[in-house]
């Protein structure tokens, strides 16, 4: 069996020293642990220096495991400490906080069970003696962690002094040990003639360890974990050594007005609630007995009730009971006797008194005044603390009520100007006010005082006796006086009396008598409610319930607005009495406090006279911004931030404003531009005003100055305003774009506002118009949601095509758009650019580079710009030179040319005529236009570089292989439609210049019938015209030839001397073409005179005479009827 | 090392149940307990409430309600919440008489607290146990939030690598939050 268990356990610790996981090697551990000191004990010899080998382990929680298992060795066999001890010192040092914590633990076990066994042992070899001083150390080490840094750490620290305080004192009669503890070590159990172990010096050092704890407790820095821990561990104290009773009792009463000021409120409560729980633990114990109206009165400040406090005193509930009620009911004067009578009953008929220390039955009858304790108690209680109960039982008697409110008197001058906070946080009101119990409550507490500033009956009667002692004693006193005065001073600044003790010395120097006298007044307040709490006895409780009787709602709302209606009337009289400015701070909290009602009336108010009273409104609803935000945090801490009345209110207030008829205050604005908080709901009503056609300018304005001084909701607000941009509302767009155009020349917002029309503009690029066009109310729009419109593409433009004027370089991205889209969208946005391609200008160099680089695609735009820019003015050089360079590299669409036209050398547009007439009519016309200067504005004068004639020529001289003729006639008809240019004259030009020509342009004879036809009166110039034709023997050309002979019908009878100059083989074919001429021509001979008659050749007259028909073959087959009747269509 | 958690409530049926289930849930080692006397269940009216003892399962009180009056202890809910703890564990447990050690012990009322901290134990390990309350109103919906705010609060102190050291901290935060005022003491085995 032994043999198994070993080789697990080998087994085991080997596993354990393998890497591994650290859960996995500590339950190796704990296995070993189990078997070694649960099932074999015997094996601890063999095995511990393994186990031991861990104590350097890595993993802290395998050094914890080897901790525990060097305790449950220890408690196994108290003889391995003097093996483990070095390793526990070392432990004490680990680097880890937990192990440390561990072994602090661990080590109350540990010393208490080496003490025990040292006691009993008699081995006091040199391991032994080691030992105990390495114990000593540690010890020492631990105490030291008092003062750690680690919260954790100092409370097992405290832990560790209780069991010390516990071991290194005695056990006395009226100890309550707990079963668990029976077996523990005391000082009893240790033998006067020890070797190692000295009695005397242990029992200082538990008193001395105590003293420090106690210390501990009252200091200042104190977390509540650490004093919730030393307050368990002194009561603990007390109840198993009551010695310490007294000593345990004054600190409760210390601590309890003089928290710890870093506690935040929970731990406040969390501590008193110990301090009321280890009170109440202590009333149960019999040893408490002298020391109940102290605690009472501690435990009734605390807020227990009575019944808890009679639940809890010791034994017999009866006797407490008749006792409290006693105590309730004495009376100033009979006071003392009383209470001592009161004790001697107790004493007398408790079963339990023997319990009692003869401390107590002597404290009983020495104390004068009934107080507990007196200087005889006890020899473990320490002298000082009974100066503390003398000068405290004197002070009873003394603190009557005249006394009491001269002390108060004399103590307001020295009261801080302020609650200190530290004092309203432990304040509680003093439940038991004026009972004897309380009366010496406070004399104690003034005892304490009054010691530590070294005055007082108690501390003159310690004082002498204190000389008489030995100096061991006046060391330790000293110690005990040092510690207790620092409580004190402590006390002094936290406590309610704190003025009081700085006012003592003072007034002590007046004299003894005197000085008692006022001190003893101290308690003030308290006393002062001394005589209605007697009476209250008395009386049948006085009940607030019982003496009222509730208002109706009804009527409490009337009352309410009744006054509310008084604040708001007294507007006049307030003013007077200049407290206009809190009669408006009433009205608005109320406002903001109150439900609906009162809100609305304030409105009316408000409203009835808006201009004189719309600060009030302001007022308001910065008023209803610090209640939303939680800044009135008294009315109710655990309010979260709700903003919903804040933006009721603001957006009331905004739809009223909005809709007063007269808007030019423009309150509208100065409250949205100055609310704290602009809410989504008061953007909404904002927008509804800016969309408003009559106030949209005023809107627009309000957005603006949103937009300069709201500056962390700056973008929201631009945006609102861009969306407005594109409204299909003309007013709120125009005005809209207005502001827009503002922003856009501060540099801050450029580019926001340039992005979104370059959004919009880019829209356009969709299947279907953007869901942004609509705004919000989808179906109030009017325009279709699906398909694009001329009305929804015009809208995505407006602030865009307003922007390039300002930034011509837009042009460009218009440019690309234009590419991408559809031929409707393209039409509309060539008829909108006229007035932003007019406000660029023709020099923009933005606007030249777009017409240099012309995108493929934006050809059609680009005309349309040059157009626009040439339409009333004179293409600039610049200008001309890119388009004609554009015409010649890469576009050769001669349309391009027409903007600039005027601008060309009169040779270039000759040389495009052939091309520009082909256009379409309108297109032509244009190139008229332009070319002859008809659409020219009266201010810039007209320049063209080819004047009329030259271009009727030019046209005539375009060759039938460049052009149609039909198409070059059509032309021509139109210069002769401009009669204002093409006057008689400058026809005659053109005919002459025309006639020059070698061979005769085709369409020569046409027009000259058609100059004709429009001045009858040139029939001389043209016969003059025809004359040279004959000359140039113009029936070579048959068209000419042909147009001659017309002429000839129409002119005659001018055109009969002009025949008769023909050569007869053209005249015969005249008259065979025209048959009518001949006989007007016979007519003309016969008229004619003789000698006129004669010249005239005989080979004409016989053709005009001769009527056969005989036809020049040549000439008939020259002749085209198409030409032929080309002039009869005129 | 996870810490081990108790939670106490007076009967281990509603409070401390619905903070074991949501615990247990989300990995914690928690273990519940009631304080009271005997388990209190509701019943026909607020004099007449259902009493079992500790040793009462919650299979038994639901198939005993259940036969009492199935409609009405469906409709308050108490058989929902038995049936929910039958599934957790066999019965209620009385935290006086559990000797199990824990690092962490929350109350949900400020008797419970008390009722832990009198508690003599008097193991003599010395080992320290943080006793926390929180006032939870006992109904089901408080005790689910509840349950909530207790496992957030659990996992956070898990979280710590020394938790004596670290628990103030975490306790303040944690009520600033929750805008839940807390009593916080220290106890030792």
């Amino acid at each position: 069996m032994s043999e198994n268990i070993q080789e697990t356990i080998v087994e085991l610790i080997n596993q354990a020293s393998l890497y591994g996981k650290d859960t996995v090697r500590v339950q190796h551990l704990r296995h070993v642990q189990e078997l070694i000191l649960r099932k074999d004990p015997s094996l601890l010899d063999n095995f511990l220096e393994e186990v031991l080998g861990f104590q350097s382990d890595k993993s802290p929680e395998v050094r914890k495991t080897i901790i525990s298992f060097i305790e449950e060795a220890c408690q196994h066999d108290p003889e391995v400490i003097v093996k483990v001890i070095d390793s526990l010192q070392l432990l004490l040092y680990d680097d880890n906080i937990l192990v440390q914590k561990k072994l602090v633990v661990s080590m109350i076990t540990v010393y208490r069970l080496t003490l025990k066994w040292l006691s009993k042992s008699r081995l006091s070899d040199e391991n032994v003696r080691s030992m105990w001083k390495s114990m000593a150390n540690v010890k020492n080490s631990i105490i030291a962690k008092l003062d750690s840094d680690n919260d954790g750490l100092r409370t097992v620290a405290i832990k560790f002094i209780e069991m010390l305080a516990l071991v290194l004192s005695r056990r006395s009669q009226d100890s309550i040990i707990p079963a668990s503890n029976e077996q523990d070590f005391s000082l009893n159990l240790l033998q006067e003639d020890h070797r190692i172990l000295c009695r005397n010096k242990l029992e200082q050092e538990g008193k001395d360890v105590m003293e420090k704890l106690l210390e501990f407790t009252l200091s200042q820095h104190l977390s509540s974990v650490n004093l919730i821990a030393a307050m368990g561990a002194i009561a603990n104290i007390a109840r198993q050594r009551p010695d310490y009773m007294s000593r345990v009792v004054q600190t409760f009463e210390a601590l309890q007005v003089n928290l710890p000021p870093t506690l935040v409120d929970s731990q406040v409560s969390s501590v008193r609630k110990i301090i009321k729980l280890k009170l109440l633990s202590l009333l149960k114990h019999p040893a408490s007995l002298d020391f109940q109206p102290q605690i009472t009165t501690l435990l009734t400040d605390l807020g227990a009730t009575q019944a808890e406090v009679l639940k809890h005193l010791p034994k017999g509930p009866t006797e407490p009971k008749r006792k409290l009620t006693l105590s309730n009911n004495e009376i100033n004067a009979k006071k003392s006797k009383l209470s001592t009578d009161d004790v001697h009953m107790f004493d007398k008929d408790d079963s339990n008194s023997g319990i009692s220390t003869k401390g107590i039955s002597s404290g009983v009858a020495h104390g004068p005044s009934g107080s507990s304790t007196s200087m005889h108690s006890s020899s473990s209680h320490p002298q000082h603390q009974t100066a503390i109960d003398i000068t405290a039982a004197d002070l009873v008697g003394k603190l009557s009520i005249g006394n009491v409110v001269d002390l108060v008197l004399v103590s307001m001058l020295h009261l801080p100007e302020k609650m200190p906070a530290s004092f309203q946080s432990t304040y509680t009101p003093i439940a038991a006010a004026g009972t004897p119990a309380q009366i010496e409550h406070l004399a104690r507490l003034l005892g304490a005082q009054l010691t530590a500033a070294g005055y007082g009956k108690g501390y003159e009667l310690m004082k002498s006796q204190q000389q008489v002692k030995t100096s061991v004693d006046n060391d330790m006193d000293d110690g005990k006086l040092a510690s207790n005065s620092t409580a004190v001073a402590r006390d002094g600044s936290y406590s309610s009396s704190s003025a009081d003790v700085e006012s003592k010395p003072n007034v002590l120097s007046a004299g003894d008598n005197e000085s008692n006298d006022m001190l003893s007044t101290t308690a003030g307040i308290t006393t002062m409610s001394t005589i209605p709490g007697v009476q209250q006895k008395k009386m049948k409780p006085f009940k607030l319930a019982d003496a009222i009787k509730p208002i109706e709602y009804d009527e409490m709302q009337r009352m309410s607005t009744d006054s509310f209606y008084r604040i708001l009337n007294s507007e006049d009289v307030c003013e007077t009495a200049g407290v206009g400015h809190v009669r408006k701070k009433t009205m608005t909290s109320l406002v903001c406090l109150s439900e609906r009602s009162f809100r609305d009336i304030y409105e009316d108010y408000i409203f009835a006279e808006v201009r004189k009273r719309y600060d009030l409104a302001f007022a308001w609803l910065y008023q209803e911004y610090v209640y939303a935000n939680g800044y009135l945090s008294i009315l109710d801490p655990n309010k979260r931030k709700d903003f919903t009345k804040y933006d009721d209110t603001l957006c009331r207030l905004l739809e009223y404003l909005q809709e007063k008829p007269d808007q030019r205050d423009g309150l509208f604005s100065r409250l949205l531009t100055s609310a704290p908080l602009i809410t989504d709901n008061a953007l909404l009503v904002l927008k509804r005003y800016c969309q408003d056609e009559n106030r949209c300018q005023f809107g627009m304005n309000t957005l603006r100055d949103l937009v300069f001084r709201r500056v962390n909701m700056r973008e929201k607000f631009l945006d609102i305003l861009l969306d407005f941009t594109h409204n299909e509302n003309n007013s709120v767009r125009t005005n809209a774009i207005r502001i827009a155009k503002s922003l856009y020349e501060k540099e801050d917002f450029r580019q926001s506002i340039e992005r979104h029309a370059l959004k919009f503009l880019k829209h356009l690029t969709a299947s279907q118009p953007p869901e942004a066009l609509f705004g919000e109310d989808k179906k109030a729009s009017t325009i279709p949601v699906d398909t694009w419109t001329e009305e929804s593409i015009r809208l995505c433009l407006p602030l865009y095509l307003n922007l390039m004027p300002l930034n011509h370089q837009l042009i460009q991205p218009l440019a690309t758009v234009y590419t991408a889209v559809n031929g409707d969208i393209k039409r509309v946005i060539s008829r909108v650019l006229e007035v932003p391609v007019r406000g660029m200008g023709m020099n923009s160099p933005e606007l030249l580079k777009l017409v240099e680089n012309c995108p493929k695609g934006a050809e059609t735009l680009v005309t349309r710009i040059i157009s626009i820019l040439t339409e009333q003015t004179a293409p600039s050089p610049a200008l001309v030179e890119k388009v004609r360079d554009l015409y010649q590299k890469r576009v050769s669409d001669v349309r391009f040319l027409i903007p600039v036209l005027t601008g060309l050398e009169k040779r270039e547009i000759i040389s495009a005529l052939p091309k520009l007439i082909k256009q379409t009519p309108p297109v032509v016309k244009e190139v008229f236009n332009r070319l002859l200067g008809l659409n020219a504005s009266p201010e810039a004068p007209h320049t063209s570089p080819i004047l009329p004639f030259e271009l009727l020529v030019a046209l005539h001289q375009i060759s039938p292989e460049e052009c149609e003729l039909k198409t070059v006639m059509n032309a021509t008809t139109l210069c002769f439609n401009e009669r204002t240019i093409y006057t008689h004259n400058v026809l005659a030009i053109v005919i002459q210049q025309l006639v020059d020509i070698n061979p005769i342009p085709v369409l020569f004879m046409r027009t000259v019938l058609q100059a004709l036809s429009f001045y009858p009166k040139m029939v001389g110039f043209v016969m003059n015209i025809l004359q040279r034709l004959i000359t140039k023997q113009a029936w070579k050309q048959a068209r000419i030839w042909e147009g001659f002979i017309k002429c000839c019908q129409k002119t005659r009878p001018h055109s009969f001397p002009l025949l008769i100059r023909l050569p007869p083989p053209q005249l015969k074919h005249v008259l065979q073409t025209a048959p009518e001429l001949r006989e007007g021509l016979i007519r003309h001979i016969r008229s004619m005179s003789a000698p006129q008659r004669s010249s005239i050749p005989s080979s004409i007259l016989s053709v005009i005479e001769d009527n056969s028909e005989t036809v020049s073959p040549e000439i008939r087959i020259q002749t085209i009827p198409t030409t032929a009747s080309a002039p009869t269509e005129q | 090392m996870p810490l081990r958690y108790a939670v106490v409530c007076s009967s281990n049926q509603n409070r401390s149940m619905e903070a074991h289930n949501l615990m247990n849930k989300r990995g914690l080692i928690v273990r519940s307990f009631g304080s009271g006397q005997q388990v209190k269940l509701p019943g026909t009216s607020l004099e007449k409430p259902n009493i079992y003892t500790f040793d009462t399962t919650y299979d038994f009180m639901y198939k005993d309600l259940y036969n009492k009056d199935a409609n009405l202890y469906t409709q308050n809910g108490v058989l929902h919440m038995l049936d929910r703890n039958r599934r957790i564990k066999e019965k209620p447990e009385r935290f006086q008489d559990c000797r199990e050690r824990f690092d962490v012990i929350f109350t949900v009322e400020e008797r419970i607290f008390d009722q832990v901290m009198e508690e003599n134990r008097e193991k003599r390990t010395n080992e320290i146990v943080h006793v926390i309350n929180i006032d939870v109103i006992d109904n089901p919906e408080d005790a689910t939030v509840a349950a909530f705010m207790l496992c957030e609060l659990g996992q956070k102190l898990n979280a710590t690598e020394d938790l004596d050291n670290s628990i103030n901290e975490i306790l303040i935060e944690f009520e600033q939050k929750n805008k839940q005022t807390i009593l916080h003491a220290v106890s030792f085995y």
